[in-house]
């Protein structure tokens, strides 16, 4: 009896180390990583290059043009004025 | 003929105009002086318009992922109302796709790698306005960050705002590496909301992050005779 508690706490102990470990390098390769979230590698430029072949250039208008196209309208956030003054 | 001609050009000039009117231009991010609310203000706005325009500039074309909001210029923490201590204050969007990585992060680690990646390098862009560090009328800076909170509602996606009010002397210390980057944070006052909850104030962390300094998207074109430095 004493040697299966023994056991499940053993595994449960593997367990949760690897769970922790698999984390750690999560977090360590995100803080490592300087290409990860930027929009560069967003819709609109992948597109741009799917669609138009070799090597097309994206310039600010096209961002704003993006922008303007692909917004999403009301979003939930908190109103400007709970934070700043003018 | 002629009237069909000029029909012809009017037509072109209003496209024209109309095409315009729609792109924001530099200028559209500042805060437009009179609508800060003191005489300092004020002042202030109209003292350091054109490093504010440089700044704007900068983010205008170097950084195409990041958006400023509600207006760059010279304003006063909120929830602060009876002082007029005004901070040099920036408001900014960052355009982020999905990752699952940055997901699985506590709102306090995605605030701090927020904060790392745009944050730390915006503030020491404002830092660096001319004039600024012995103009005692600018208490400090505020920048606020927002992002689209992972896995929220595509048609109608939350925001995640990192709200931070710090002073010049401790800011220029932590920049210059004579204060630890625990101080500086210990000395801020820090807002997080989740959408429009306020969550209270973060643990936040400060690493360096030379993302913005070294990443460059893919096939974007800088307007001819812009630099990026």
């Amino acid at each position: 009896m004493r040697s299966k508690i023994t056991l499940a706490a053993a595994l449960l102990g593997v367990t949760f180390l690897a769970g922790a470990c698999a984390s750690s390098e999560q977090w360590t390769d995100w803080r490592g990583h300087t290409t990860h979230f930027a929009s560069g590698e967003h819709g609109m430029f992948s597109l741009r290059n799917n669609l138009e072949g070799t090597n097309p250039k994206v310039t600010r208008l096209d961002v704003e043009a993006s922008r303007t196209q692909n917004w999403w309208g009301k979003q939930i956030s908190v109103e400007p004025g709970q934070i700043i003054q003018n | 003929m002629i009237r069909r001609a000029f029909v012809a050009a009017l037509a072109a000039l209003l496209a024209a105009g109309a095409a315009a009117s729609v792109q924001a231009a530099p200028a559209d991010y500042l805060l437009p002086v009179e609508k800060h609310t003191t005489p300092k203000a004020r002042a202030l706005a109209v003292k350091y318009r054109p490093q504010l325009l440089q700044f704007s500039e900068y983010v205008y074309h170097c950084l195409p992922y990041v958006e400023i909001k509600n207006g760059l210029g010279f304003k006063k923490n909120a929830k602060d109302p009876a002082t007029d201590d005004r901070f040099a204050s920036l408001w900014l969007y960052v355009e982020q796709g999905e990752d699952k990585t940055f997901a699985a992060l506590s709102p306090a680690r995605q605030a701090s790698a927020i904060f790392s990646r745009y944050g730390v390098p915006m503030i020491r862009r404002l830092s660096a306005m001319q004039g600024l560090a012995s103009d005692t009328d600018v208490y400090g800076f505020s920048v606020a960050l927002a992002w689209v909170k992972p896995g929220s509602d595509p048609n109608k996606p939350t925001l995640e705002t990192l709200a931070t009010f710090m002073d010049q002397a401790s800011t220029r210390a932590y920049l210059s590496k004579t204060l630890p980057a625990s101080d500086w944070v210990d000395r801020m006052k820090i807002y997080f909301y989740d959408g429009e909850k306020e969550m209270g104030r973060l643990p936040l962390e400060v690493w360096e992050d030379n993302f913005v300094a070294t990443y460059k998207v893919p096939n974007y074109e800088v307007q001819k005779g812009i630099a990026c430095p």
